[in-house]
């Protein structure tokens, strides 16, 4: 039977293909719109990603960069007319370890320069003293220096020439630490050129009187950099100086027109008018099928046959268009968007093309397949099934059927449920898509305006911030934090909260059977091959309950005991590497680099080797400060994990203790993720400012702190417009279909309801009858609640997952706790409404022109 | 009274047309014996085409029932009455209803192919040689003439060697030449291969070519001509 139906849609679709012409320019259709909507899709989701980097001011707003300048160069740059700003950096020397080796660069930096690249000082700020020096933090972390602002310390420095490969003389010099910057910065294009410490002008001369320059500078808008720079490019090397190759650029601040959320709603509106056009090509395909379907159908298909050929045709053609449409897609927005990116000076956005083709692909897909899907459902069940009941009743008042005798009620049912069955699976399916798309609206708007709620009121420090509030976390920037300040600001008037969730710190295992150990080893090879040290974090946790259950629900050997925390009595140490899966794909480094050094094989016995057990005492280390605490409790983690472990997964082994044992080993500083908020208010300003002055008292850049929220509001703002944008639009067209569907409904209703009456059905054996319709009804729309919940929730837990934020489950159940109930209103006033229209008996009966008297 | 094939009792269908309601076919009683030539004549509208519809399970009745070879179309599923068609009816329809894009040899086998069975090369052969086509197997519909198209889509309805024929008025859109040669033609190979055919038609002149004539009237059948 398999190989007869195969032979038989093989000849109908070969044949068909070949000489029909209109499945050909159904194909060019398909092709085209592939093609159009990956593009688009491609070109938009690469420009969000452009604003994204864009919003993480990533690399600031120079646009060019003078590398290796003298300083007459820099000069005469300097001179040029149309600069708005400039800023200049140079390096003097070398700071180095007793061996020599050399750790990063010491020098000079203006302010200016420090805005322009977007340069932020998380403590303190730029030296203005002789002995003053600033230190980038991951400088700061290597030397072993701790974090505090005033401490004063000694280091090797080494006057080396930069460029020149001459050795300089090295010397131990004393500073005073002024400032903390951060390590992003260091990554960005213009970090990689600047100084990792920076001491005033005088102090660099002391070191040497030789130094390696750069310029970055931005200029006045409107103008044309690419000629300007050329002019300048000219000018220099006519004057005998900087050649072109030392120039970099970076005039990204040309995509910065763009807003966050426009391209989204623009993606919308294009996958909107796809959907749109594939329904119209499918339906009009499907009309002008009919008379084909009817021979067919004359010559003995069933109707299952035929659908299947139908669906077999369109998936031929799909298929047919898909692969060319991707591909050209995906060259064509290379070439044209690279040419694109070079003109404008964009950054490179088309660094990711195998995501962006990826999501691209499956979007263009999802609408055409959702365009597909519903132009055939309405092409298929266009004609009408409502008339074909009201014949049904029709004749039955006549008395004029046989096989209807008997129960009627049954009857009827059975009926109705055989002629409408493919009405109420398109509209079970309609209302599987729209609950779909309202529920992820609502839970997209509910987690923005958690988002925005939690920002509304609070001052969110970049001082001492390392991830933000509900539903708005970040992470990426660990900040050095006193505890002392942190008690002060929990204790200032107008505070509302502070709260904090983890407090980090290194420390060192002083175990020789830990330290021996296999996993500890590799640990420490592979953390060791990428500059890092051993990784061992200490962990204080000052968190909610929500958060404690979580920690404590991972624990494989032993338990999560707070109060034996809190007091010191024991820690709970998470150890990584164990259990990885071979699937997860975060988890591939490391099986990689396990494959290539030995430590990896099919059973990974050396993972599993046990170094320690539940009761064990771990001895501890931080600088001079030492400390033994028994293990309660062992996690065998995933590094990098996307859950809630993996946002504090950086480091190998990982120590959680009470806050007490981290003050005595720590001395009371580490990084922590905080947010302080301010009571709202015609005070807040007053509260603000009073934060201000003690904050500043710290050295605490204010204008970082005070800008850093702003982004936030608009954000959740701009994303909560556009969920509620997005509802309305769903919104007007799930009434235009209900309005439609109830209409028909009610027109049968009345009949059915008058047919009912006629036969001498009383009003409680009709509301009988009519509760099972309702049954029905409330059944598939259940189901249709079941499925939306899967997809929403499929889709909400992986971003947020993503997203790595600890608030995932707890959005996650706000936004279904919202949604059941908006759900369960929605089915109850449909059923509710269903039913009422059908025990209504005449009020129907006056524009019905099948109304029989 | 020869071998009854197929067998109507009861039978009524009803349409709307606008506002009103329309009984196509009221309480029919019919049978039809086997190897015979069928024509159904009547007035515009008087349920001519409804009869042969329901009759060739195009469409469903609203009451009554009717069988095929002892099968009830109202006791067997939609699949069921889709391999009755297949395997024991050939309909023949006025406006042809040919695939356009495939040629008149394609035509005629789709049937067989359609059912999974072998090609009978032989038999599609002496159809086409009786229905005068044989050298037209390559060309499409759109080369063809009227009669040519017509006596093509008879030659599909023989395809599978059906029980029994039915041809909604298949001279309706020819001349009177062509429509007295593919009638000729219809007779003669039904003749041939012992198949059954329920004709319909308007024009009494080719009625005379039936063996029986059925005239239908406001959906009730009024009476026969040749009847025993």
């Amino acid at each position: 039977m398999t190989k007869r139906r195969s032979g038989k849609f093989r000849f109908l679709i070969g044949v068909d293909f070949q000489r029909r012409h209109v499945l050909k320019i159904q194909a060019i259709i398909y092709f085209l719109s592939i093609f159009l909507l990956s593009a688009l899709n491609i070109w938009i989701s690469n420009m969000g990603r452009l604003q994204q980097v864009q919003a993480a001011e990533r690399y600031g707003s120079w646009q060019y960069g003078l590398i290796g300048a003298s300083l007459e160069d820099m000069e005469f740059v300097r001179q040029n007319q149309l600069l708005q700003s400039a800023g200049e950096a140079a390096v003097y020397g070398e700071i180095c370890q007793e061996d020599g080796f050399g750790l990063g660069g010491i020098g000079t930096m203006e302010e200016s320069l420090g805005k322009l690249c977007g340069i932020r000082f998380m403590s303190g700020g730029f030296p203005e003293a002789k002995n003053e020096i600033a230190l980038e933090q991951g400088l700061l972390e290597q030397l072993g220096l701790p974090y505090a602002i005033g401490a004063e310390f000694s280091f090797q420095v080494k006057s080396a020439e930069a460029g020149t490969g001459e050795q300089g003389s090295s010397s131990a010099r004393n500073y005073i630490l002024c400032g903390i910057f951060q390590s992003n910065s260091a990554y960005t294009q213009a970090g990689e050129y600047l100084p990792l410490a920076l001491v005033s002008r005088e102090a660099a001369e002391e070191i040497s009187q030789r130094r390696q320059a750069e310029l970055f500078f931005r200029l006045e808008e409107g103008c044309d950099v690419i000629k300007v720079k050329e002019e300048l490019v000219a000018a220099l090397r006519d004057r005998g100086g900087t050649e072109e190759g030392s120039w970099i650029q970076n005039a990204f601040v040309y995509g910065s027109d763009f807003k966050r959320g426009d391209s989204r709603g623009t993606m919308l509106l294009i996958d909107l008018t796809g959907y749109a056009l594939t329904f119209c090509l499918v339906y009009t395909y499907m009309v002008r099928e009919k008379t084909r379907t009817g021979i067919l159908r004359s010559l003995g298909m069933g109707e299952s046959e035929i659908l299947l050929l139908l669906t077999g045709e369109q998936i031929f053609i799909w298929l047919a268009a898909l692969l060319p449409g991707l591909l050209l897609s995906g060259v064509g927005t290379r070439i044209f968007l690279e040419n694109y990116i070079r003109r404008q000076n964009l950054d490179a956005v088309f660094l990711y093309p195998g995501e962006a083709v990826s999501t691209a692909c499956i979007t263009a897909s999802l609408v055409m397949l959702g365009g597909s899907l519903l132009g055939y459902l309405r092409a298929r069940f266009k004609t009408s099934h409502r008339k074909s009941l009201i014949m049904d009743y029709k004749v039955l008042e006549q008395g004029k059927v046989t096989p209807l005798k008997g129960n009627i009620k049954e009857a009827l049912l059975k009926r109705e449920l055989q002629v409408r069955k493919r009405a109420y699976m398109g509209f079970f399916c309609m209302q599987i898509l729209t609950l779909t798309a309202v529920s992820f609206s609502v839970g997209w708007i509910y987690r923005h305006y958690q988002g925005y709620k939690a920002n509304r009121n609070a001052y969110v420090c970049d001082y001492i911030v390392e991830s933000g509030t509900q539903g708005n976390s970040m992470w990426g920037e660990s900040t050095p934090v006193e505890l002392g300040l942190l008690n002060r600001i929990k204790n200032m008037e107008g505070v509302e909260r502070v709260e904090t969730t983890f407090w980090q710190q290194d420390v060192e295992i002083l175990n020789e059977d830990v330290r021996n150990g296999a996993h500890y080893q590799a640990a420490e090879q592979y953390y060791g091959e990428r500059g890092m040290g051993v990784g061992v974090a200490l962990f204080a946790v000052e968190a909610e309950e929500e958060i404690y259950k979580k920690l404590a629900s991972q624990i494989n050997e032993g338990e999560w005991n707070q109060e034996r925390l809190e007091a010191g009595q024991e820690v709970v140490l998470f150890i990584p590497l164990q259990n990885f899966s071979r699937s997860d794909a975060r988890a591939l480094s490391y099986i990689e680099y396990t494959q290539q050094e030995g430590y990896y094989d099919e059973e990974y016995p050396a993972w599993k080797e046990k170094e320690i057990n539940v009761g064990d005492v771990l001895a501890i280390r931080m600088g001079n400060r030492e400390r033994a605490v028994i293990v309660g409790g062992i996690v065998y983690d995933m590094p990098m994990a996307g859950n809630i472990r993996g946002i504090i997964a950086f480091n190998s082994y990982r120590i959680y203790c009470g806050a007490a044992v981290f003050q005595e080993l720590t001395g009371g500083a580490g990084e922590s993720s905080t947010c302080i908020y301010i009571e709202k208010g015609p005070l807040a300003a007053l509260q603000a400012e009073q934060l201000e002055n003690l904050l500043s008292e710290s050295k605490v850049n204010w204008e970082n702190i005070r800008g850093k929220i702003l982004p936030q509001l608009e954000y959740h703002r701009n994303s909560m417009g556009m969920g509620l944008a997005f509802l309305g639009v769903m919104g007007i067209l799930t009434v235009f279909v209900s309005c439609i569907f109830l209409n028909k409904e009610t027109e049968l209703a009345a009949y059915k309801n008058r047919l009912l009456w006629s036969l001498g059905m009383d009003f409680k054996e009709r509301h009988l009858y009519l509760r099972w319709y309702g049954l029905c009804i409330g059944i598939s729309a259940l189901l249709g609640i079941a499925g939306n919940w899967a997809a929403a929730g499929l889709f909400v837990h992986s971003a947020e997952i993503q997203r790595g934020s600890f608030d995932t489950n707890l959005n996650i159940r706000g936004t279904y706790l919202l949604l059941l109930g908006a759900e369960g209103l929605i089915l109850a006033a449909e059923v509710l409404l269903l039913c009422r229209l059908l025990a209504k008996k005449e009020k129907f009966s006056k524009n019905v022109y099948y109304f029989v008297p | 009274m020869g071998k009854v094939i197929l067998r109507a009792r009861g039978i009524f269908k009803n349409y709307r047309a606008g506002n009103r309601m329309v009984s196509a076919l009221k309480q029919m009683d019919l049978e039809i014996e086997e190897g015979l030539f069928y024509a159904v004549v009547g007035r515009s509208g008087s349920g001519k085409t409804t009869l042969l519809q329901v009759l060739s399970t195009q469409e469903e009745v609203d009451g009554g029932d009717i069988w095929l070879d002892g099968e009830a179309y109202g006791t067997i599923s939609a699949s069921r009455r889709a391999l009755l068609r297949r395997k024991k009816i050939g309909v023949v329809f006025q406006e042809y209803r040919l695939m356009a894009e495939l040629t008149v040899y394609e035509n005629i086998v789709l049937p067989s192919l359609l059912d999974g069975r072998e090609i009978d090369g032989e038999y599609i052969g002496k159809v086409m040689n009786l229905l005068e086509i044989e050298q037209l197997k390559d060309a499409y519909p759109h080369q063809l003439s009227g009669g040519e198209l017509q006596r093509t889509a008879i030659a599909r309805a023989m395809a599978n060697r059906p029980r029994i024929i039915f041809a909604d008025e298949p001279t309706g859109q020819l001349d009177e030449t062509s429509a007295f040669q593919v009638m000729r033609l219809l007779r003669e190979s039904s003749a041939l291969f012992g198949q059954t055919v329920v004709m319909v038609t308007h024009n009494k002149q080719l009625a005379q070519y039936a063996d029986k004539v059925l005239v239908l009237d406001e959906g009730t059948l009024v009476g026969g001509i040749g009847d025993d």
